[in-house]
């Protein structure tokens, strides 16, 4: 009887030790998939956000007028060259890869398609300059996290200074972190703050490395000069192996 | 006629599609290119064109605010050149020409020049008349003292001469005056005041601060209420004549 009775509170914990760890493995599967969800939406939005700007008459309309005016000048290697660049650079936006994490490499070679259409419309004024280590360029990225910045920094920047400007990217990797600057010349007075027109732009790039990387991902806006614009994005630096091993283990 | 345009874009290839779709006019002579407002601005005064193409959004001065800070006759003939349609209105209110849309359309920028070239010239007929209009009416003064003795009018694109003496009754209008010849009206730019100092004061009589008639002309004068009276012309046409004007008219009829 007693034996018997061992067993059946045997049975009992062990049923309610499967139904407590059953639930808590749940919960950890649940805030899992949110996790990734809330990241896959933020992924997304970023998407709708470098094709609203791509889409803008600003860019699209003035892009046209340029290889119009190639056109009609009689400059048809130009003309199809940017053609090219532009369907390049819509086709990258419009397409829908399964990861929206990818190699800084890829990322900024979109960004610089992107730059050198803005480079054939501004022509001299626009100078461009890239210093990105080894070790950064092969760092996972969100996809789209360059280009709402670097778009702002020609639009509200560069497109702004009678003279011309400098837009430069920098990318290095220091104590597990991959920092990455863009900083762009600006008109002295005119406003290109964090909170202004771009500023939807910076906090949607804010929410998502929220998203991705908790605490450890951060935005910050400073302007280090008074006629420089710097945006300085810093997350824990991940490779494509270091992404593999982690799903294996 | 040779048309003096100005090119005002900041991006060069914008630029570069002006001029060279300009090149295929031959009236069109590209007098300069800016790269911006502040350039432009120095520029125009330098060059005067006749015809401005102007982008809207630039660093510093925009295309609308360099034209409305461009004095009238520097400025008569713009067009603007944008990516967006919604400057269309603000174009509209600071009256400019045309309002052509990036990419640029070869048949819309054929229209706007036709457009320009029919603009242009009629500011040409009108600075013509203006500069014979002001030859003749500083001869006539030579003539004949300080008294007018025909007045130059235009009918459409003919010049033509009215005598003082087939005038009936002249209306004052702010800065031009309406000259009323057998039920016809022409008119002239110069005030009633300083009509009526340039007119005999033994053939024309003010009645009103905006009505001086023939004293010829006049066929008969009745008192009305408030000691005001009503003029009547032998053509039939009643006036208002103003009891300040009253006592000068009853001097002359009587």
């Amino acid at each position: 009887m007693v034996a018997v009775r061992a067993f059946e509170g045997a049975i009992v914990l062990i049923a309610w030790s499967a139904l407590y760890f059953g639930i808590k493995h749940y919960g950890t599967v649940e805030e899992q998939r949110n996790r990734l969800l809330a990241s896959e939406a933020t992924a997304r939005e970023a998407q709708l956000q470098a094709l609203r700007y791509q889409l803008q008459p600003h860019f699209l309309f003035n892009t046209l007028n340029a290889i119009s005016s190639l056109v009609v000048s009689k400059q048809p290697e130009r003309a199809t060259e940017m053609i090219a660049k532009l369907a390049a650079l819509l086709r990258n936006t419009l397409s829908f890869p399964e990861a929206h994490l990818l190699t800084f490499r890829e990322e900024l070679a979109v960004t610089e398609e992107y730059l050198s259409i803005e480079q054939v419309r501004f022509g001299p004024r626009l100078a461009v300059s890239l210093s990105v280590s080894p070790e950064a360029s092969e760092a996972q990225v969100p996809r789209f996290l360059l280009q709402p910045i670097v778009e702002n920094a020609i639009r509200h920047g560069i497109a702004r200074c009678p003279n011309g400007g400098e837009v430069s990217i920098t990318a290095s990797v220091a104590e597990g972190q991959l920092r990455i600057d863009i900083e762009n010349d600006r008109t002295e007075g005119l406003l290109q703050s964090g909170d202004e027109r771009n500023g939807l732009g910076l906090m949607n790039t804010k929410t998502r490395l929220e998203k991705l990387y908790g605490e450890r991902g951060s935005v910050t806006v400073t302007t280090p000069r008074n006629n420089r614009f710097l945006v300085s994005i810093q997350f824990p630096l991940t490779t494509a192996s270091s992404i593999v091993s982690q799903g294996a283990g | 006629m040779n048309i003096r345009v100005l090119v005002v874009d900041d991006e060069p290839l914008a630029r570069v599609g002006i001029t060279t779709r300009l090149s295929a006019y031959s009236d069109m002579m590209v007098v300069g290119e800016c790269s911006s407002g502040e350039e432009a601005r120095a520029k125009i005064p330098q060059v005067s064109p006749d015809l401005i193409f102007v982008d809207v959004e630039m660093p510093g001065i925009s295309g609308l605010d360099l034209l409305k800070e461009l004095p009238r006759e520097q400025a008569r003939c713009i067009v603007f050149l944008t990516a967006h349609e919604e400057y269309a209105l603000d174009a509209f209110n600071v009256e400019a020409l045309d309002y052509l849309l990036k990419p640029i359309d070869d048949a819309r920028f054929a229209a706007c020049i036709e457009r320009a070239r029919r603009m242009l010239s009629l500011h040409r007929q009108e600075a013509n008349f203006e500069r014979l209009y002001g030859l003749l009416g500083t001869k006539d003064k030579e003539d004949n003292g300080s008294l007018i003795k025909r007045f130059p009018v235009r009918r459409g694109n003919e010049f033509t001469f009215i005598q003082v003496g087939d005038v009936d009754w002249i209306e004052g209008l702010g800065d031009y005056a309406g000259l009323h010849v057998g039920g016809r009206t022409h008119l002239v730019r110069e005030p009633l005041t300083s009509l009526e100092a340039r007119l005999d004061p033994a053939q024309f009589v003010r009645i009103h601060r905006s009505t001086i008639v023939q004293v010829e002309h006049i066929a008969r004068v009745d008192p009305s209420a408030n000691r005001d009276a009503v003029l009547t012309l032998r053509d039939g046409k009643t006036l208002r004549v103003s009891r300040t004007y009253r006592s000068r008219l009853d001097e002359l009829l009587h």
